[in-house]
C-alpha cells in the first residue's frame, strides 16, 4: 500500500503521545473520548513484555506496547471523527483464538448492549447500539453501565501453527506487506461496535425481540420498495439475498456517493483501422494492483503476448525479444493461466508495456487479484469471449503493429456499488452469508470501503469522503 | 461495571493537525484492577463458549439468555451475547496473499477458518474474482 494513500504520521514524541496530520476538513468539531480498558492479565496480551523492534511509526519496544499503541491509533481515528459527550469505553484484550497454519480468527468486536426508547432517541421503538444511544442521550443510558464495546484479538497470530508467516503488523503506516494490518482490522471491527450493524436477523428477516434497529429505517428492499421497518420479514429476508437490491437510503451516504464511488465501471474500448468486429467498449474487471482506472486512462496499440514455450503460460516468463518488441510502448494482451496476474503484469511492464489486458481462460468476467506494489501500469480483466473477439482482430498484425487501439476508461451511468439513483448498495449475496450479509457495504464498491465485508489492502485509514462512506452512514443513524 | 480511573496506566493524548484548527482528541488507556479484569475476561469467555454451543450468555453480566428489560421511564435495554459480535477471519492463499473477511458470530467465524476456501464475498461481477490471483 502506498504511503501516500495513508495519513501521514506527523510526530511520535513518545509511546503515548502521537501527532498526526489528517486531512479531515469538515470534521474539525468532532470530539469523542475513547477509553480503552486493558483487561489482559500481567505478562500477556497488551502486557506482553516480549521485546519488539519499533515498526512503521509504532515506537513500542515490547509486544504489549506495540499492541496498545496500534490499538490507540485506530481508536484515535474514530475519536477524531465521532462526536459524543459521553466517553466510549472499549474492553480490549488479546487472547489465543482459533487458528491454524493458514487460517485463523483475527479478532472480534461488538456492542455489549442495545437500547430503545431512551431520552434522545431519534426514532421510537428502535434499537440503537450502546455507544450511539449514549451519544444521543448525552449521558450513559444504562441503569447498569458497562463498557459499550467488547473486543478481543488473537494473541497467537504469527506464532508457530498460527498464520506464522503472516502475523500481525503493528505499524501505523499501512505498510503491512504480506502481514495483517492490525490497525485496519481494528478500525473495521470497532466500526461494528459503534453501530455499523443491524440487530435484525438478515436470514429470517425477524426483528430483534420485535423491534427494528436504527439501520432498518434506512435499509430499502428495492423489490418491495419498502424500508425494512415497513417491510415484512419475508421481504426483508428476500432483499438480504437480492444481490443488488438492498439499498441504503440515508441522505448523508447518498450525498457522498458521487465523491467517493467511481461513476461507471472500468472498461476497455477497442478501436483502430484493424479492429473490425472487435471494435467496441467492453466492461472490464478492476485489478487489485497497479493504478486504478478512474477515468480516461492509457491508450495505445494492442499487441498479444505469445507463450515462450509450450505450457509456459502467456506472460509468465520475462519477455523475450519478440514479445518485448511487440509490447514496448503498447498495451499487452495476455491470457489467464499458469502464473499469477501480477507476474504477467510485471513482466509486461518490464518489457515496456503501458497497460495490460488479461483475458479470462474460463467463463465469466475477470477482476485480476493478487498484488505487487511495483506494478505501476493499469491492468484490467476481460472475459474469454471478449478476448477471443479481440484476438481475431489481431491476426493481421505485424511484429510491432496491430492497427488495433485499446483505451482504458470507465463506462456506464451508475456509480460502482450504487443503484441507478446513486444510493449505496449493501452486501446482499445469494446465498445469505451469515454475518457478512447486510451489515456491510456491498463488495462491488469502487473505491474499496472500510466497511465492506472483505478488508482490502488498498484502504486508506480514512473514514470520510472522498475516501470512505463509513462516517456518513454513522451520521445517517444519528452519530 | 465499576471502572476505576485510579488504575490508569497510560493516557494517550492524540493531537491532530487540522487545516485551520488545532484540536486535541483523547484516547485514554487504563487497566482495570485484577478482580474487575478477571471478571470481565471470564464473562466474555463464558459468552463466547456459550455462543459456540448455540447458547446465549450476556457479555456484561453473564445472564443466561438475556431478554429486553423495560425501565420505569419506558426505556428498553438488552444485554447482548457473543453471537452478535463481528469477527475478522484471515486465510493465506496458495500465492501467499492474505485474504480477510468479516463475519458475524463465532460459529460462522470458526467455520470459515476451517473451510477450504472462503465463501465468495462478491455480489456483483465487477469484482467477481478479486480474491483470485492467478
Amino acid at each position: 500500500m502506498s504511503a501516500s494513500k495513508r495519513f501521514t504520521l506527523k510526530a511520535l514524541a513518545s509511546a503515548s503521545v502521537i501527532g498526526c496530520a489528517l486531512g479531515i476538513a469538515g470534521q474539525a468539531q468532532a470530539a469523542a473520548t475513547i477509553i480503552i480498558n486493558n483487561i489482559n492479565q500481567p505478562g500477556v496480551g497488551f502486557n506482553d513484555t516480549t521485546p519488539a523492534v519499533p515498526v512503521g511509526g509504532n515506537t513500542g519496544t515490547t509486544l504489549g506496547q506495540q499492541r496498545l499503541i496500534a490499538f490507540t491509533y485506530a481508536a484515535t481515528i474514530w475519536s477524531a471523527t465521532l462526536t459524543s459527550s459521553v466517553p466510549i469505553i472499549v474492553n480490549a484484550q488479546f487472547t489465543p483464538l482459533t487458528c491454524s497454519a493458514t487460517t485463523g480468527v483475527l479478532g472480534s468486536a461488538g456492542a455489549t448492549q442495545i437500547f430503545a426508547d431512551f431520552a434522545g432517541a431519534q426514532r421510537p421503538n428502535t434499537w440503537y447500539a450502546y455507544a450511539l444511544a449514549n451519544k444521543l442521550a448525552g449521558t450513559n443510558v444504562a441503569t447498569s453501565p458497562s463498557p459499550q464495546i467488547s473486543s478481543n484479538f488473537n494473541s497467537n497470530l504469527g506464532t508457530p501453527g498460527c498464520l506464522e508467516t503472516s502475523g500481525w503488523y503493528y505499524g501505523l503506516d499501512g505498510q503491512e506487506g504480506t502481514r495483517i494490518d492490525f490497525v485496519a482490522v481494528l478500525q473495521h471491527e470497532l466500526g461494528h461496535g459503534l453501530g455499523f450493524q443491524t440487530f435484525t436477523n438478515g436470514s429470517t428477516g425477524a426483528f430483534n425481540n420485535g423491534r427494528p434497529s436504527i439501520w432498518d429505517h434506512f435499509l430499502l428492499s428495492a423489490a418491495a420498495n419498502k424500508n425494512w421497518v415497513e417491510a415484512t420479514a419475508a421481504e426483508r429476508a428476500a432483499s438480504a439475498i437480492s444481490v443488488n437490491g438492498l439499498i441504503w437510503t440515508g441522505p448523508a451516504v447518498t450525498a457522498a456517493v458521487p465523491s467517493v464511488l467511481r461513476f461507471g465501471q472500468a472498461a476497455v474500448t477497442i478501436s483502430g483501422v484493424a479492429a473490425g468486429a472487435g471494435a467496441g467498449t467492453y466492461v472490464a474487471g478492476d485489478s487489485s494492483f497497479g493504478p486504478a482506472v478512474l477515468g480516461p486512462s492509457i491508450s495505445g496499440q494492442l499487441m498479444p503476448v505469445a507463450e515462450q514455450g509450450a505450457g509456459t503460460g502467456s506472460g509468465c516468463l520475462p519477455f523475450n525479444a519478440a514479445n518485448t518488441l511487440a509490447v514496448t510502448g503498447r498495451v499487452a494482451l495476455v491470457d489467464r493461466g499458469t502464473c499469477g496476474f501480477a507476474v504477467k503484469a510485471k513482466n509486461a511492464q518490464n518489457a515496456g508495456a503501458i497497460g495490460v489486458i488479461i483475458a479470462n481462460n474460463a467463463a465469466g468476467l475477470l477482476a485480476p487479484g493478487g498484488g505487487d506494489p511495483s506494478v505501476t501500469i493499469p491492468v484490467l480483466g476481460i472475459t474469454q469471449a471478449q478476448g477471443n473477439t479481440i484476438k481475431a482482430a489481431l491476426l493481421t498484425r505485424s511484429r510491432s503493429r496491430s492497427g488495433v487501439i485499446a483505451s482504458f476508461g470507465v463506462f456506464g451511468t451508475q456509480y460502482t456499488g450504487a443503484d441507478l439513483f446513486g444510493r449505496a448498495q449493501m452486501f446482499a449475496p445469494n446465498p445469505f452469508q451469515g454475518g457478512s450479509s447486510v451489515s456491510h457495504f456491498d463488495s462491488a464498491m469502487f473505491r474499496n470501503q472500510l466497511m465492506e465485508p472483505a478488508i482490502n489492502s488498498d484502504l486508506t485509514q480514512s473514514v470520510l469522503p472522498p475516501q470512505d462512506l463509513s462516517f456518513r452512514l454513522f451520521q445517517d443513524i444519528g452519530w | 461495571m465499576k471502572l476505576s480511573l485510579s488504575k490508569i496506566v497510560a493516557a494517550v493524548v492524540v493531537t491532530f493537525g487540522l487545516a485551520a484548527v488545532a484540536q486535541a482528541q483523547n484516547v485514554i488507556v487504563r487497566s482495570l484492577d485484577a478482580a474487575e479484569s478477571a471478571k470481565a475476561r471470564a464473562t466474555i469467555e463464558a459468552s463466547m463458549q456459550a455462543a459456540s454451543r448455540g447458547q446465549r450468555i450476556g457479555m456484561v453480566t453473564g445472564t443466561v439468555d438475556p431478554q429486553p428489560q423495560i425501565s420505569r421511564n419506558g426505556m428498553v435495554s438488552q444485554e447482548l451475547d457473543a453471537s452478535t459480535l463481528m469477527f475478522s477471519v484471515a486465510r493465506v492463499n496458495t500465492d501467499g496473499r492474505v485474504e480477510m473477511v468479516c463475519i458475524n458470530s463465532l460459529a460462522s467465524a470458526q467455520a470459515a477458518a476451517t473451510a477450504p476456501i472462503f465463501a465468495k464475498r462478491i455480489s456483483l461481477s465487477s469484482k467477481e474474482q478479486s480474491n483470485v490471483s492467478k
